[in-house]
């Protein structure tokens, strides 16, 4: 019952963050407007769902003790680079929507309008991890 | 990086920007601080005891604490580079204090006396 709970948990954070993550990524790419509520959604929940993703991951990962097992490592290493993509976007989401906010057009500007190569990292990485957590190879 | 080199070398008008930038996102300070007494809990404190005392749980629970705060200095750097408040060599100036005991201590220090001395020369 508390593996399903915390799995549950885990989950649910973890969708809640790469779809915010993607969410930013995406904005950037386009002509958006109005940047600034999907700077405070990034803080106040893609950022807080991030964190939840690694307490209950990390819990898991004690309650089950794959925290011993070398697979859990790896996968680890690489949602630690996926994190680092989030900080990534987050961090050209605020520099832009500054921008947006202090020129006169409220467009993006064109130097972080194009595609983010965040988005083929995280679309190289999800998969490796969720191989990893699936197949548990070693 | 020598710090010492640093400390004499007079601060550029770049340099002080940045690290103005640096002081009004107080956060980053904070995980600087947290992340340097971490470290120096888990080197002075916890080792000691799992090698003088025979205690090795006492490295475990230090070094899970220093770990997660580390791996959040990290995203806070990779965070604060991306966004243009930080440039790449102050973030390695950082990173490089951060692994040394006192060095995330005498960074933060660094910035604050160092900024607050400009802005008095300049009033």
């Amino acid at each position: 019952m508390i593996y399903e709970l915390l799995k549950t948990l885990h989950l649910s954070s973890l969708f809640i963050w790469l779809g915010g993550t993607f969410g930013v990524a995406i904005a950037l790419m386009i002509q958006a407007k109005q940047l600034d509520s999907l700077r405070v959604w990034d803080r106040y929940v893609t950022s807080v769902a991030m964190v939840f993703s690694w307490v209950f991951g990390l819990t898991l990962a004690y309650y089950t003790g794959w925290i011993n097992s070398p697979w859990l490592w790896l996968k680890v290493f690489f949602v630690f680079m996926l994190s680092g993509v989030h900080g990534s976007l987050s961090g050209k989401l605020s520099s832009a929507d500054l921008e947006a906010t202090q020129g006169e057009s409220n467009m993006n500007p064109p130097s972080v309008r194009r595609i983010q190569p965040e988005l083929l990292v995280m679309l190289v990485f999800i998969p490796i991890i969720v191989s990893l957590v699936v197949f548990k190879p070693f | 990086m020598d710090n010492a080199s640093h400390i004499s070398a007079p601060i550029t008008p770049a340099a002080k920007q940045h690290a103005t930038a640096l002081l009004a996102n107080p956060m980053i300070r904070y995980v600087l601080i947290a992340e340097s007494i971490t470290l120096l809990i888990l080197v002075f404190i916890a080792v000691p005891l799992k090698h003088l005392a025979g205690l090795p749980t006492a490295t475990k629970i230090a070094g899970s604490i220093h770990g997660i705060v580390f791996l959040y200095f990290l995203w806070i750097l990779i965070r604060a580079y991306s966004s243009g408040l930080l440039p790449w060599r102050l973030c390695l100036r950082l990173l490089i204090g951060s692994v040394i005991p006192f060095g995330g201590l005498f960074n933060e220090r660094w910035l604050r006396t160092h900024v607050s001395a400009q802005d008095k020369i300049q009033q």
